[in-house]
């Protein structure tokens, strides 16, 4: 082997895939050449400082997971054709079995890709703070809910009493540009989620659990909304009930 | 679910954005719930999950071109939001910004091989590329990290 060789094979030799009688070559090669050797060290470095940068990291699934199953949960009406499949995936999925008997039956629920985004936004944005552009101002939020519909000064008041108004952006649910109005009380914070009702849905709403946040919804004739709270049905429920009065 | 953690890191890195990492590891598993009478049964399970990964990002990537959208970026927020748990973080920090600025594609071979752990042979048939691709692109890749570190590594070789 010469020094071409070793460069076109290093791939395989730090992947552990060469044959044995290569790999002997390989190693021989780097016993008498230097340069070759410091290449590999180099690029062994190289690996073993990327595995300590990621291969290390912790990223939390539980919102993921409960997600993913709620999605499968809607297509679920197709279950007859893939019977056979999806218990033999479901078996690859921690808890599947007792998901599957608890869903035995279930129909497929509207709204469910809304839930599903709106937990995982409040987790993304509200609890974890990633970076947005936020409105905080007053005349701000107005201006941005004046476009949905929403009665001049209303935003702030559409929350329980010992929540006060945080701050508003647009976001996306479902592919569609919703509101998004989050409220705090000091000690935790509740999202609504505002769109116009246009298409006057008239599907069933339903409260969901999805990881560590309390999803609930409620339409009324100009507005479908829904509220994310981290922790804290009461909050959810509370908030969502004073929304549902304010907007009638 | 046993393989999400693993799929949403390397979806995290491939695409440098928390959020679109989780809607690729979503589709990712929805689709295989959909299509598990695909697998081929005594064939590894993570290797065909990444490989629907890898098969749903090309997909979105080719909509974003036609649809002449901007990818979306979001590095500053995803080092917040992946907790790391590294001995030295901010040399982790230096070397996730230096696979950040890799083209996907050396970016997702170098990911699979260093720290998935996935042989030459297993991600030729994850990409679908020959295996003599993933090797080329293996070196480049690793070239292109050394020379953002040759100072460092050169100092500990001297020692």
């Amino acid at each position: 082997m010469n020094c071409r060789d070793i460069a076109e094979l290093a791939p395989l030799y730090l992947s552990r895939e060469l044959p044995a009688d290569e790999l002997r070559e390989f190693e021989r090669h780097l016993g008498r050449c230097r340069s070759c050797a410091l290449e590999i060290d180099q690029e062994a470095s190289i690996d073993a400082r990327l595995r300590a940068a990621v291969g290390d990291e912790m990223p939390e699934t539980a919102t993921l997971n409960r997600a993913v199953i709620t999605r499968i949960d809607a297509v679920s009406v197709r279950r007859r054709q893939f019977i056979g499949v999806a218990a033999a995936v479901l078996l690859l999925t921690a808890g599947g079995a007792a998901w599957w008997s608890a869903h035995e039956g279930s129909t497929p629920r509207p709204y469910t890709r809304l839930y599903t985004d709106a937990a995982r936004d409040h987790q993304l944005e509200v609890v974890e703070h990633q970076p947005r552009r936020w409105r905080s101002g007053a005349a701000g939020i107005e201006t941005l809910a004046a476009r949905y519909g929403l009665p001049a000064r209303a935003a702030a008041t559409l929350g329980p009493a010992g929540f006060r108004l945080q701050q508003a952006k647009i976001c996306g649910l479902e592919g569609r540009p919703v509101l998004h109005l989050v409220y705090t009380n000091g000690a935790r914070e509740v999202s609504l989620y505002l769109r116009r009702n246009d298409a006057q849905d008239r599907s069933d709403l339903h409260e969901a659990v999805l990881g560590r946040e309390y999803v609930d919804t409620f339409r009324t004739d100009r507005f479908v909304a829904v509220i994310v709270a981290q922790g804290s049905r009461a909050d959810c429920r509370q908030f969502s009930r004073s929304a549902a009065v304010a907007l009638q | 679910m046993p393989h999400s953690g693993r799929l949403i890191r390397f979806a995290c890195r491939l695409t440098s954005n928390r959020a679109a990492a989780e809607d690729l590891v979503q589709e990712t598993l929805l689709q295989a719930w959909c299509c598990f009478h695909q697998f081929e049964p005594g064939s590894n399970v993570r290797a065909w999950l990444f490989r629907i990964l890898i098969n749903i990002f090309r997909g979105q990537g080719r909509r974003t071109r036609r649809e002449g959208e901007a990818v979306g970026l979001d590095s500053a927020g995803l080092h917040n939001v992946i907790r790391s748990t590294a001995a030295n973080p901010g040399e982790a920090l230096e070397v996730l910004e230096a696979l950040d600025q890799l083209p996907h594609d050396h970016r997702a071979v170098l990911l699979l091989a260093v720290v998935e752990g996935f042989t030459c042979r297993e991600i030729s048939r994850i990409l679908s590329i020959p295996i003599g691709t993933v090797m080329s692109r293996l070196s480049r890749a690793r070239q292109a990290l050394r020379e953002k570190f040759t100072p460092v590594l050169s100092a500990q070789a001297n020692r």
